[in-house]
């Protein structure tokens, strides 16, 4: 292939061409580089998956004593209440998403790594996906975020957990995983 | 031999095309994944530049006035963007009222400013500031996440409304509008498509 698309601007550029025609950028692939970076913060996207999910995201203190309910208890507490559509938006966008989100991470950089090109048509759409879902798991960080400028009152008052500050940490880390991944190299090394 | 100019790469499967001219309301889709190239427009600076002021006013008065009021039992309280950072601030959560300023403040008031420039730069053809101002746009068209704190409201009513009254204010109209107009601009019109056009300067 004689061309190649600028990742940023979506400009059409000779290969022979270090910058973009367009915007300036880098077009070279470095598929090495990208694949270290967005290693390394899916990696730590996971570690931060952990207190995220230990941890309370919300501290409801009623009459003095405090309450704290982590992710799953609050769905658990709301499955019970009868909100079923509610916990199970809740239950996919924060516990399930996130897991799936690592695997098919993992499945794309392992076949960057290896250069798989089988099902190259389902791994980039998978990509975009990720891409495009990343940023909603964080409906229930800003969930805790409203409720806690809603409800502070004298007997009851309500506080953002540990597990907030990681959940928060845990979706950055990986939507920057993702934005490090070079969708052009799977396309790239298997185009004949 | 054909000029890169002339050519468009598709973002999903990376077919090659050649670039034809696009009258008014038509599209250009991918002959391999059928994945929209570009859409034909000829007032497209024009149409941000209205669209960004509108965008800058409504999120004006969503920062400025409260989105919702509850009522619980007798006590009412009252949502505030600027409050409720300001409120995560001073409770020490010095991470999330961080990243909540600029995800949901910063950027979004960002973002439209400068769509707003880069409209002006297009209509009076200063291609240099235009490119500058738009590789700055497409860095933060990742990064503002109103949409999704809209969204996030709608949740948090739910899990309080068995026990309190709920009001929208009219913020709350404007920052669904504002949601409205940020979709629009960035995911229906691609920020690549600004470059097409700018590239046509």
């Amino acid at each position: 292939m004689r061309y190649i698309r600028c990742n940023f601007c979506g400009a059409t550029n000779l290969r022979s061409r270090d910058l973009c025609r367009r915007c300036g950028g880098k077009i070279a692939i470095n598929p090495k580089s990208s694949l270290q970076t967005a290693f390394a913060f899916l990696v730590a996207a996971i570690i931060f998956y952990i207190p995220a999910n230990i941890y309370p995201i919300l501290e409801t203190s009623k009459f003095g004593t405090p309450e704290a309910s982590t992710i799953l208890e609050g769905v658990i507490a709301m499955y019970k209440a009868g909100d079923y559509p509610v916990a199970m938006i809740i239950f996919i966008a924060s516990v399930l998403i996130p897991i799936l989100k690592f695997i098919v991470l993992f499945y794309i950089l392992f076949s960057l790594w290896r250069k798989k090109c089988k099902k190259l048509e389902q791994k980039i759409w998978l990509y975009h996906l990720i891409e495009f879902t990343g940023p909603w798991s964080l409906i229930d960080v800003f969930v805790v975020v409203i409720l806690v400028a809603l409800i502070h009152f004298k007997n009851i008052a309500i506080i953002p957990g540990i597990g907030a500050t990681s959940f928060a940490l845990m979706v950055v880390l990986t939507m920057i995983s993702a934005l490090s991944i070079d969708v052009r190299v799977l396309g790239e090394k298997c185009e004949r | 031999m054909k000029k890169e100019k002339d050519l468009l790469i598709c973002p999903r499967c990376f077919t090659v095309h050649k670039k034809l001219p696009l009258s008014k309301r038509h599209e250009a889709r991918c002959q391999r994944c059928n994945e929209v190239l570009l859409r034909g427009c000829d007032t497209l600076e024009w149409r941000v530049l209205a669209l960004s002021i509108s965008a800058l006013i409504f999120l004006g008065l969503a920062l400025a006035f409260p989105l919702v009021d509850i009522d619980l039992g007798g006590v009412s309280s009252s949502l505030n963007m600027i409050d409720a950072i300001s409120k995560l601030w001073g409770d020490g959560y010095l991470f999330i009222a961080i990243f909540a300023l600029f995800v949901l403040v910063l950027f979004p008031l960002l973002l439209m400013g400068t769509l707003l420039i880069v409209s002006i730069a297009m209509i009076l053809r200063r291609k240099r500031l235009a490119r500058n101002l738009l590789i700055l746009a497409t860095t933060l068209s990742h990064w503002s996440m109103l949409d999704i704190f809209f969204v996030s409201i709608l949740v948090a009513l739910v899990k309080i409304y068995e026990y309190a009254q709920i009001r929208f204010d009219i913020a709350f109209l404007a920052l669904a509008l504002f949601v409205f107009i940020e979709i629009y601009l960035t995911r229906y019109i691609k920020l690549e498509w600004y470059w097409e056009r700018w590239e046509r300067l």
